[in-house]
């Protein structure tokens, strides 16, 4: 019977160096490697769905807070009370007209035919609402 | 005079790599294909002896590779180039295992029959093909078990004093910690591996002494 051969802890633990995967999977390894890296040397191309996504990700919160202020100076500018129109017409120019002092009128009626239908003004007329 | 052209060797492959490396950082990106080439079996042995798993190594020697790609132009040369590498790999072979919940899936590359391991671990010994073959793998079997049971902390240093071949200062430098450090976690992880392989080495009429 052969005798049994001796073993040391460090030799042991030497002896894993030996442990090698072969050439195949080097060579795998390898054309794999190099794929990874020419996608990071390549400047990437972004489709425009990412980009748009993108833009959307970033700009998405500013717009909804310029919607929300929008909203509600258009909400509460409507609740105004005291509409009054003033406006005097110059004698020396009938078509000019000086807004003295204009206040968004939206329950007057008058306020809004005038200024739409661009009523023919005369020379010192002077309308209040 | 051994001690001498070793050092001389390895101030040459310093000097080489940073050649390399000014090459790279000019503008060559093929440059990086010279520390690949250099340096990816031995920080291969690194991570596989870390993780006991082919297929686990060779996707984490890619990220390392990646990874150093990315950061090429940080390296300022204060440390060796590998020993930069090998703080990447180190790095991210402790992050993986911690991750890692499952068991580990050993898949261990063999030895081989009569290959260099078998003279080495054997040399002159009197035993046939067959037996030398089972004795090889039962032996790199628990050989595998007795270092999956250390921590992290200690199969590091173990994985590269014992079979690295890196020195004290070396290992202290890649893991940024002390001397004292590095010898104290070896001294424990040995006594643990003694411990693990005792009885099997009892049995083959072997030492642990270290």
């Amino acid at each position: 019977m052969a005798e049994q051969p001796k073993f040391e802890l460090e030799r042991l633990l030497k002896a894993k160096r030996f442990e090698m995967p072969d050439e195949a999977f080097w060579d795998a390894f390898d054309a794999r490697l190099k794929v990874s890296l020419a996608e990071e040397v390549q400047p990437r191309r972004v489709s425009w769905k990412r980009y748009l996504g993108a833009w959307l990700r970033r700009w998405s919160p500013v717009a909804a807070v310029g919607l929300f202020v929008f909203g509600g100076v258009c909400h509460f500018s409507s609740r105004f009370n005291a509409p009054r129109l003033e406006m005097c017409f110059q004698p020396s120019d009938v078509q000019s007209c000086r807004l003295l002092a204009f206040h968004i009128a939206p329950s007057s009626e008058i306020a809004r035919s005038v200024l739409k239908k661009n009523v023919a003004l005369t020379d010192g007329d002077r309308f209040t609402f | 005079m051994v001690g001498e052209d070793e050092a001389e060797k390895a101030a040459a492959s310093d000097a080489e790599d940073l050649e390399w490396l000014e090459r790279f950082k000019s503008g060559n990106r093929r440059a990086f294909d010279f520390f690949v080439k250099k340096y990816q079996r031995r920080l291969f042995r690194v991570i596989y002896n870390m993780t006991s798993s082919k297929e686990d190594t060779a996707d984490l020697l890619q990220d390392v590779f990646l990874k150093a790609f990315r950061s090429m132009e940080t390296f300022k040369g204060q440390s060796k180039f590998y020993t930069w590498l090998c703080r990447i790999a180190i790095n991210r072979t402790l992050d993986f295992l911690d991750a890692r919940k499952r068991k580990p899936v050993y898949s261990l590359e063999t030895w081989g029959e009569g290959g260099n391991v078998a003279d080495f671990l054997m040399p002159g010994e009197s035993v046939s093909g067959a037996d030398r073959a089972v004795l090889l793998k039962e032996l790199q079997e628990k050989l595998n078990e007795a270092l999956q049971k250390l921590s992290h902390n200690h199969r590091t240093v173990v994985v590269l004093f014992e079979i690295e071949g890196m020195s004290h200062a070396e290992i202290a430098k890649t893991l940024q910690c002390s001397e004292g450090t590095v010898r104290s976690r070896l001294h424990y992880a040995k006594e643990q591996l003694k411990q693990s392989l005792s009885q099997y080495l009892k049995d083959h009429g072997g030492t642990t002494e270290v």
